[in-house]
């Protein structure tokens, strides 16, 4: 059973399922009360724009991006192939990974150049 | 009163959709619909529609475009039947839970197999549950004038929903009535501009059909069952307006001679014709007979239902439909759960016939009418229903 889950902006919210099915009790982060049907746009819309941003794709991560400066030569390739834009670009040049969003798929370290991301396991 | 005009009901149906003033027109042919989309693609083709008609290579696409176009808020039809019903299915359902007021019509055909172009309910029960507005229309005229009523239901900003008119594939669609089309006059009066409660444009960005959680599906639901609900107001405020333009007034469940009846028929759709004067006949004959029309099928019209049958002893349910392995027709079904709580609720008696367009008589209703009579056939009148001329 789930006792607390997510609240990710709008009406999602995504309970937390682990790869051997038990589910993840997580603290609510927002303290919003849940919708009744009432509160539903007409036909489940949803007319605030860019409400995905809300949407805590990090959560779902169990590897996480680790990147050695010292190998990085700044190519950007992790930030095309990133599927969830996750990847952003530092002030410094590098490409680092949004922790919020990024859900340790492990492309930008599958594509990078020179090999210079990791993917190590989340401890938490 | 405008001048009557003796003319094909799909024809008519489409000249119908064309007054309506409708924008975009997607659909794909199947018998026996296809009169009402041909025609509908000349109207445009000529020049006489302001219309996009948009030939698509299926019926899955059919209603996905409609979902499309009436997002953006351009008033859109289809026209579906059977098989094609069955293709496009999965995007009805969408279309109700998106809330886009489409107006589809639907030429009634069996579902195959064994493959069946002829008339009868089995392709409307498979969406039963859809979530659209659905009524059986009876004759030429009622299609006619239930093809302008649907865009004004359907777009009412407290209804916004697709309507699906059935009407009899073969027994309506391709019989020439006489039928009186409406005024321009009239069409204006009574149908406005299309504003919809969602429209995507780009100026104010909105999302429709996103994923629906499971601690959030319950309550989509559950505000889409209220909208069907709230529509029927509105279809009865709307009924009573067209019929102040027309003169023709429109019921949930129309009543036929029921006055004192002992025993009703209950039909859909274009049988309400022929079991009227099955009607007329037995009344002749001194029999306490009287004929229950439904109109309305989603939302179902419980009050009017239960306000119909008071005093009826009997009710024959004529379904025209199979639902296998279940508890009677689809429509009997429903008709013997709305009366559950009925004080002193009438006897259902319920006859399955009529499928894929097997001839169903005056003799055929007299037979149906003495079977549930006679104290011999008590069986007909226990048994949760009765293939009606099935040959043994």
């Amino acid at each position: 059973m789930v006792d607390d889950v997510i609240f990710t902006g709008n009406h999602f919210w995504y309970p937390i399922l682990f790869s051997n099915g038990r589910l993840l009790r997580r603290n609510v982060v927002s303290t919003v009360k849940e919708p009744g049907w009432r509160d539903l746009e007409v036909g489940f819309a949803i007319s605030q724009s860019g409400s995905s941003r809300e949407y805590k794709t990090g959560d779902w991560r169990s590897l996480r991006p680790i990147v050695d400066k010292s190998k990085c030569i700044k190519c950007g390739i992790c930030y095309i192939f990133c599927p969830d834009m996750a990847v952003v670009k530092t002030e410094e040049g590098y490409f680092e990974a949004d922790l919020y969003y990024c859900k340790g798929c492990g492309i930008c370290a599958y594509e990078c150049f020179t090999g210079c991301i990791e993917m190590v396991a989340e401890e938490e | 009163m405008t001048k009557r005009v003796g003319v094909e009901v799909s024809i008519a149906a489409a000249e119908a959709v064309g007054m309506a003033d409708v924008d975009v027109v997607s659909a794909y042919p199947i018998t026996p619909q296809t009169h009402i989309v041909e025609h509908l693609s000349e109207m445009v083709a000529d020049g006489h529609l302001d219309a996009e008609f948009i030939p698509v290579e299926s019926e899955h696409s059919a209603m996905s475009v409609a979902c499309g176009s009436s997002a953006t808020g351009a008033r859109t039809f289809t026209c579906t039947s059977s098989q094609g019903l069955a293709v496009m299915n999965e995007v009805v359902f969408l279309a109700a839970s998106l809330r886009l007021p489409i107006v589809m019509a639907l030429a009634n055909r069996s579902l195959s197999g064994p493959l069946s172009i002829w008339n009868d309910h089995s392709d409307v029960m498979s969406i039963r549950d859809c979530g659209a507005i659905q009524i059986f229309t009876e004759n030429g005229q009622d299609v006619f004038d239930h093809m302008i009523y649907a865009f004004k239901v359907a777009e009412n900003p407290k209804v916004s929903l697709p309507f699906i008119v059935n009407l009899d594939g073969f027994l309506l669609t391709h019989v020439i009535e006489p039928i009186e089309y409406w005024d321009k006059e009239w069409v204006k009066q009574f149908l406005p501009e299309l504003e919809p409660v969602n429209r995507l444009h780009p100026d104010k960005a909105i999302t429709m059909g996103a994923l629906g959680m499971p601690n959030i599906f319950t309550e989509a639901k559950r505000a889409h069952e209220q909208a069907l609900l709230d529509a029927k107001s509105v279809v009865l405020d709307t009924w009573k307006e067209m019929g102040d333009i027309t003169g023709r007034y429109y019921h949930p469940v129309e009543e036929y001679k029921t006055e004192g009846a002992e025993t009703l028929f209950l039909t859909l759709g274009s049988f309400g014709e022929i079991a009227s004067l099955t009607v007329d006949e037995l009344q002749e004959q001194g029999e306490s007979v009287g004929l229950l029309k439904l109109r309305l099928w989603r939302p179902f019209p419980q009050e009017e239902l239960l306000e119909a049958v008071k005093g009826a002893k009997q009710v024959i349910v004529i379904d025209r439909a199979v639902t296998f392995g279940g508890v009677g027709g689809p429509v009997a079904a429903e008709i013997r759960s709305a009366l559950y709580h009925m004080e002193e609720s009438p006897v259902i008696t319920n006859y399955i016939c009529g499928l894929a367009g097997r001839d169903v008589t005056r003799k055929d209703f007299a037979k149906m009418y003495e079977m549930s009579k006679s104290r011999e056939n008590d069986s007909v009148k226990q048994s949760e229903y009765v293939f009606y001329g099935v040959r043994e």
